[in-house]
């Protein structure tokens, strides 16, 4: 009977291929709706000028800040603005990395340490970074080192409390196992807290590379000769809207940049995890 | 008791050995864990710890690892008071405890790396070594790729390859499945039994046939507060097969150590 019926239909007929899903769409789904809300965001942009809603006087069109903005890469007027800016931002993160994880693995791992510090901790840890602006130019004037102490105090905060934390989190008996082997302090710290604890480390970094730009902005519109906020501050004062946003611009396009590259280095120094944890 | 002369030939001597914890009720109260704790282990001997849940089996090992502190009595490894780790000890973990970052050579090698032996003989001797525990197909998977009787191997080999003089064991099949664990409890033996020179091995399980497939002599110990409280020799001829496991000495040794157990708790007789 089962024969008879199967007989009955032409083949054909009887297997459905699926429809195979179109291969382009798939490979570049995230960028085609990515790219359909940057226009959308680019047209309400130029919409609302357009319309006369706002005053190009305070927003400028999308044109007119690439236009701005091309032209002050190719008259070098941007680069000498965003290369020094560069500079502090990656000193300072640096410096704060550093000294966040050398001091987040020592509190971390020395109760007393952490006992002592803790208080100071808790007074430091979110006060204002706008209000000690004032007291890192008192003590450092408005060059380089004010600028880049301010990156490091607002850099050096989200690290150290981070990497307190995670090495708290780091698995007793892989310290015990490694002591076992043989190993020593450095070993340990190095071998085996920082790989451990890296991991969890990334969010305070993350966290900190975001800062870092925002910090030096506002430590470069208290005054200096160069610098992206410097930039901007001084289209302001000539009313220069177009420059002003392509000096914004240059600042989006660095945390773009910088988000990236924070990826791509939490992709790299965590791989041993990938089919471990469910990124 | 204390004043006697220290046997000189036992590789490990345990005297009188208190350990006590605080009360985790912050009341002042104590907590005796071991309590008169006496064990002797002679050079090249296997001896297995046998005893209920939470009689502090693991707690003497990490006291002999030099791990934990001990509240009373002497703990001697050569002659000599542990005092902190003592790196001649090798230890395997319940729980694995493997680098999960590191391959599992590289595991391997860690103990070697610690010692400052050069990259090229180091590679050569943890590749051996896994070849010895038949994992060199999987020397270059991470842990989270290998299947817990794998780990568990890496975690032998680990501590086989730098080649300590003691090697304590925290049972380490106890999470595996019967077959696998009879045939690593073959292996284990298979490793020891062929050694240069026989290593000193301290075994903690809750398996009666494990202790007795494995072991020269049993250690079995009370319930709290914990101390050694029967020896049991296994005479079992060497180098023992699963055949040994149906012997009938095998039986006869199997019924006598539940006897002594029973009398502790009532944990049963067999794998558990
Ligand atoms: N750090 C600690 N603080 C307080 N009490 C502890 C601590 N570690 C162990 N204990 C207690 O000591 C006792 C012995 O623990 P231990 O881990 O040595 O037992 P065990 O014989 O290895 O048990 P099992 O066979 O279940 O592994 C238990 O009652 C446990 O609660
Ligand atoms: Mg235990």
């Amino acid at each position: 009977m089962a024969t008879a019926t199967t007989e009955a239909v032409p083949a054909e007929v009887a297997i459905r291929r699926p429809k195979r899903p179109n291969a382009f769409l798939v490979k570049y789904d995230r960028y085609l709706y990515g790219a359909a809300g940057l226009l959308g965001f680019l047209a309400l942009w130029w919409l609302v000028i357009n319309r006369g809603l706002i005053d190009s006087l305070y927003l400028a069109t999308p044109q007119d800040t690439v236009k701005a903005f091309l032209s002050g890469l190719a008259d070098g007027s941007i680069p000498a603005d965003a290369g020094p800016s560069i500079q502090r931002a990656v000193i300072g993160f640096s410096l704060a990395l550093v000294a966040g994880i050398v001091l987040g693995i020592l509190v971390g791992s020395i109760p007393a340490f952490g006992k002592f510090a803790e208080p100071v901790l808790l007074f430091f840890r979110n006060l204002s970074l706008l209000a000690l602006l004032p007291v890192f130019v008192a003590f450092l004037g408005i060059d380089e080192e004010s600028k880049i102490a301010i990156v490091v105090w607002a850099c050096f905060w989200p690290i150290f409390i981070n990497a307190v934390g995670a090495v708290g989190g780091v698995e007793r008996i892989l310290i015990n196992s490694a002591r076992t082997l043989g190993a020593g302090r450095l070993y340990i710290f190095t071998q085996v807290v920082l790989p451990a604890a890296l991991p969890s480390f990334f969010p305070g970094i993350r966290l900190a590379a975001a800062n870092a730009f925002t910090a030096l902005v506002a430590a470069e519109l208290v005054g200096g000769a160069q610098g992206l906020g410097i930039y901007i501050n001084n289209a302001s004062y000539r009313m220069q809207t177009p420059q002003i946003y392509a000096g914004i611009l240059t600042l989006g396009l660095l945390g773009v940049l910088v988000n990236a590259l924070m990826a791509g280095a939490e992709r790299y120094l965590t791989r041993w995890q990938r089919g471990l944890t469910t990124r | 008791m204390s004043a006697q002369v220290l046997n000189r030939t036992a590789k490990i001597e345990a005297r009188n050995v208190a350990k006590i914890y605080p009360d985790a009720h912050a009341d002042g109260g104590f907590h005796t864990v071991l309590e008169d704790f006496d064990l002797d282990l002679r050079s090249g001997e296997f001896v297995s710890l046998l005893g209920p849940s939470g009689c502090g089996k693991s707690t003497f090992l990490n006291i002999l690892a030099g791990l934990e502190t001990y509240d009373g009595g002497d703990v001697l490894v050569d002659g000599r008071h542990v005092e902190g780790v003592n790196s001649d000890v090798g230890v395997v973990f319940q729980s694995y405890a493997l680098f999960p970052w590191l391959t599992a050579q590289k595991n391997v090698e860690a103990g070697l790396k610690i010692r400052g032996v050069p990259r090229a003989e180091r590679r050569e001797r943890a590749a051996e070594v896994l070849r010895t525990v038949g994992l060199s197909a999987a020397a270059n998977r991470l842990p989270h790729q290998l299947s817990g009787g794998m780990r568990q191997r890496v975690a032998i080999a680990r501590v086989l390859a730098y080649e300590p003089e003691i090697l304590v064991f925290d049972e380490p099949f106890a999470a595996l499945d019967a077959q696998t664990r009879e045939f690593l409890q073959g292996e284990l033996l298979r490793i020891w039994e062929s050694g240069r020179t026989r290593k000193t091995v301290l075994f903690v399980t809750h398996s009666i046939d494990e202790a007795i497939f494995l072991s020269d002599r049993i250690a079995v110990m009370t319930q709290s507060p914990g101390r050694v409280k029967d020896h049991i020799e296994v005479d079992l001829p060497r180098p023992r097969t699963s055949q040994s496991r149906s012997s009938t000495g095998f039986a006869r040794i199997r019924a006598q150590v539940a006897r002594i157990l029973e009398e502790e708790v009532h944990i049963g007789n067999g794998d558990d």
